[in-house]
């Protein structure tokens, strides 16, 4: 493709866009002649330009374009919906031409005629005398306006004039001033107001050899931007990557040498300086993608009878052009999910007393390292309740866990793959697949996902996105002699345990490494284990705990060692590597060595941990000072475990020959003063075959109304039990308590099966 | 010889810079009449093509301002434009402009409208 039509390209989508702006603000304003001005002269443009290359498919839309804005702009029709809506029409039209003509470099066959005709039946009503006469401008496209009936000429003439006096700051014409000019000297289109390009600034000299290349590239340079490919711009990222790497390793293989310091202290710094300037180079103002949203809300908004006003804020705040691509989709989702789900339809607003109107924000903002991107609807919220009942019924999660989930854990669900809470399927969103795509998009580029919602009041969004993804930082972790980058931001702390902590202080619940952290259980996952290494380092080193939280699930990560953070570079995985799952890509260290790149989320999924809210570390410990003094727990020990038996519960401990067990069918009873209560066996004492008057132990407990019997192998001690929470949540852990600086399983004395109804002659005979 | 190029589209800028470069003329653009008439004022120039339907201050506005400058006089003004009806080329030719060029054209029809108005680029 020739320069010349690249530019074409650019220019007329950029034009393309405006008029998209345009057309949408339009709508509210439809007599603004700013507005009919500027998209008079995107379509113009195209159509003055379009002839130079022979784009005749191009040039006979854009020619009936031209005439019906023509006539909006002289004032002779005015903008309503169907023309706005046709105009839109007109619009993705010529994009999809200009988009054909970028991927194949021709326009290719197509029918415009049905856009056509159904721009030149809105002239229609001003031109009924005449709409005969041109009903297919395709043949006239070379010189058509001479065609234009005279009293059209006469008008668009005085409008010319007029849209001058609008914009001209005081150099009116005549014509103009009559009507024109109340519209003020102000500018209203942004986009052209850095008009002014430096004279001379590329004065080309004679004798110099005047090829069309030479010329664009000092045509550009009149302009105070330049186009670069993205191309470009993506290899020069990739070589600051490269060069970051050099700089590490150069920094570690002088860090002894004084000579060197203050040259590789020099080079940190205009490495750093330069990292930093091709970043922001790659950067773009989020309004790139906001800018698609007008036209979309109003299509969705007039598709379900509903109406939106659309705000947005923050357009200027730049991110990462690659991410910005890539939120694009979930943005887009996200925006039609509020419509569609969110923003309820005008008469049940009304009746809830809110503006028939809804109106959707979308709000993008720099916190520290990261762009917060948010969708805010005043629309009918999420109702929880709604939530957990389709999750149940979807098999989502269980009854209990729901009931043992907080409103924030449970609003996590709608994220969940198979989720939608619409009752009927639309055609604009609710497909089922819906939020879980939003959150795999945007974790994919590192980000987060967050909902909030009141019903009734709202729903807010948020997308978090990291400012940029080819460079972040990561602590070197260690691992059966290798090295493992884990990025910084999922790294909630470091602990250290010496080799005798470890053993001591691991411990295991079944078969689940827990880790008590500040009165929290932590679960555990093990890397050497996780990854199936051979055990290089032997038990009696001590090891490191990174505590994590990735997207809601916090563990610790067991690992050998630690090395210094570093800045990584993030380089791409081989699909070899990648069918692991457990690594986002690979980086080059300061020393030169080799080192895979973990993915938190996939490891806590492999290693099936379950997704807890974050609280706030004060409120856990309120929990655990207020339940502390009513913890008192007889330990017991059944075959080779511990386990706990609430003290409360307990009424005798008894020491009684095993010949005095009965049972009914296969339940073994014991009967206690003058009832019979059933025993629980765990430890399977009664299996074993017993001798002549030998001794056992029965704890007889009450739950609620009767009792019980626990069959045990000893009694410990009656100690004060810890309540367990749950790391990262105030719930306290169920089934389990810490006894003795242990973690002990609580027998849930109310799971012991009653005595199974008795047959009247079987009653009889144990009684007797 | 010296041209300045006052259009609102990139394309067309870089298009008639590109055929007249070739004939050794030296170009300037501008994107709109009132960035057209600040580089009038300020370096001298033969020839001024200029097209019609602009941002701030369309073409039309610019001929008159131009032709209303006595300092300006030498200057010798062609509308590009793709208005064609007679109405529009009687109007500009009114306000001053010395010949008129329809959009698309190509280098020879440039190079026979700049003859017509006396501009011979190639000659210095």
């Amino acid at each position: 493709m020739d320069e010349l039509t690249r530019e074409f390209l650019i220019e007329s989508q950029e034009g393309l866009d405006r008029m998209e702006r345009c057309l949408t603000e339009l709508e509210e304003s439809p007599q603004d002649a700013e507005l009919l001005a500027e998209i008079f002269r995107s379509v113009h443009t195209i159509k003055g330009t379009t002839g130079f290359l022979g784009y005749s498919r191009l040039e006979s839309l854009s020619h009936a374009g031209e005439n019906l804005l023509g006539m909006l702009r002289d004032g002779r029709l005015t903008a309503n919906a169907e023309i706005i809506s046709a105009l839109l029409g007109l619009l993705d039209s010529l994009r999809a031409i200009l988009a054909l003509i970028e991927s194949e470099g021709a326009e290719g066959e197509g029918d415009d005629r049905a856009v056509i005709e159904r721009l030149v039946s809105l002239q229609d009503a001003v031109l009924q005398n005449n709409s005969a006469e041109d009903p297919t401008p395709v043949k006239s496209a070379r010189k058509p306006s001479r065609k234009k009936p005279a009293s059209g000429k006469r008008a668009a003439k005085k409008t010319t004039a007029l849209v001058v006096s609008g914009g001209a700051a005081g150099i009116a014409s005549d014509e103009g001033a009559q009507s024109g000019s109340q519209t003020g000297s102000q500018i209203a289109i942004p986009v052209s107001q850095s008009a002014i390009s430096r004279p001379g600034a590329y004065a080309l000299s004679l004798n110099r050899e005047g090829n069309s290349e030479s010329t664009a590239k000092t045509l550009a340079s009149a302009d105070s931007t330049l186009r670069v490919d993205i191309d470009l711009l993506n290899r020069m990222m990739n070589l600051v990557g490269e060069l970051v790497l050099t700089r590490n390793q150069i920094l570690q293989a002088t860090s002894a040498d004084a000579g060197f310091t203050m040259l590789s202290r020099r080079l940190d710094m205009v490495t750093a300086d330069l990292r930093e300037a091709v970043m922001k180079a790659r950067m773009q103002p989020v309004s790139y993608v906001f800018s698609k949203f007008p036209r979309l809300v109003r299509d969705l908004a007039q598709q379900l009878g509903k109406r939106v006003r659309l705000e947005m804020e923050g357009q200027e705040t730049e991110l990462d052009k690659s991410l910005l691509e890539a939120i694009k989709d979930p943005l887009t989702h996200s925006v039609r999910n509020s419509i569609d789900h969110g923003i309820e339809a005008p008469e049940t607003r009304e009746a809830m007393g809110k503006p028939a109107e809804g109106v959707l924000k979308l709000r993008a903002y720099q916190d520290g390292s990261h762009v917060i991107v948010e969708v805010i609807d005043d629309g009918g919220g999420i109702r929880v309740e709604k939530v957990r009942d389709k999750a149940i019924e979807r098999k989502l999660i269980t009854t209990e866990k729901a009931a043992q989930s907080s409103e924030r854990e449970l609003l996590q669900l709608i994220f969940l793959p198979g989720f939608s809470t619409a009752s009927a399927v639309t055609n604009v969103s609710g497909r089922g697949v819906g939020m879980d795509v939003v959150r795999n998009n945007v974790e994919k580029i590192g980000g987060k996902v967050e909902i909030e919602s009141r019903a009734g009041k709202g729903t807010t969004l948020r997308l978090r996105i990291p400012l940029t993804l080819a460079i972040i930082p990561a602590l070197i972790v260690r691992s059966s002699g290798q090295s493992f980058a884990l990025p910084q931001g999922v790294l909630d702390e470091l602990v250290h345990l010496t080799a005798e902590q470890a053993k001591a202080q691991i411990e295991w619940l079944e078969n689940t490494p827990l880790y008590r952290l500040r009165g929290r259980l932590l679960p555990l996952v093990f890397l050497s284990q996780l990854l199936e290494q051979r055990k290089a380092v032997a038990d009696n080193t001590g090891r490191y705990i990174a505590v994590l939280n990735a997207d809601g699930r916090r563990y610790g990560l067991v690992v050998d060692g630690l090395a210094d953070p570093e800045e990584i570079v993030v380089k791409p995985l081989s699909p070899v590597l990648k069918q692991i799952g457990l690594f986002s890509g690979a980086t080059v260290m300061g020393n030169g060595e080799m080192a895979l790149i973990l993915d938190p989320g996939a490891v806590a999924l492999r290693a099936s941990i379950a997704i807890s809210g974050e609280e706030e570390e004060e409120q856990a410990e309120d929990v655990v000072t207020l339940q502390k003094s009513d913890n008192e727990f007889l330990l017991v020990e059944t075959a080779a475990q511990r386990a706990a038996v609430p003290l409360g519960e307990v009424i005798r401990i008894e020491r009684i020959p095993r010949s005095s067990v009965e049972r009914i069918g296969h339940m073994p009873v014991l009967r206690f003063t003058d009832e019979l209560i059933p025993l629980e066996d765990a430890s399977g004492v009664l299996h074993r075959p017993s001798e002549d008057g030998s001794q056992m132990t029965v704890v007889v407990c009450r739950d609620g109304d009767r009792h019980v019997g626990v069959v045990v192998s000893h009694v410990l001690d009656v100690a004060a039990g810890a309540p367990l929470v749950e790391a990262g949540t105030s719930a306290v852990a169920a089934g389990v308590t810490l006894l003795k600086e242990r973690v002990t399983g609580v027998v849930d004395l109310s799971r012991i099966p009653p005595l199974p109804a008795p047959e009247p002659e079987e009653m009889m005979e144990v009684v007797v | 010889m010296r041209a300045l190029i006052v259009d609102d589209s990139r394309f067309i800028r870089d298009y008639l810079a590109s055929v007249l470069n070739e004939h050794g003329v030296e170009c300037t653009a501008a994107e709109n009449g009132q960035a057209g008439l600040q580089c009038l004022g300020s370096s001298l120039y033969d020839v001024a093509l200029i097209d019609w339907n602009m941002p701030v201050m369309d073409g039309l506005e610019m001929v008159k301002a131009v032709r209303s400058d006595p300092k300006l006089g030498a200057v010798k003004i062609l509308m590009v434009t793709t208005e064609a009806e007679n109405g529009y080329i009687e109007a500009a030719l009114d306000a001053g402009a010395d010949e008129y060029l329809m959009k698309p054209f190509d280098e020879s029809g440039l190079m026979e409208k700049l003859e017509m108005i006396g501009v011979f680029p190639g000659q210095g």
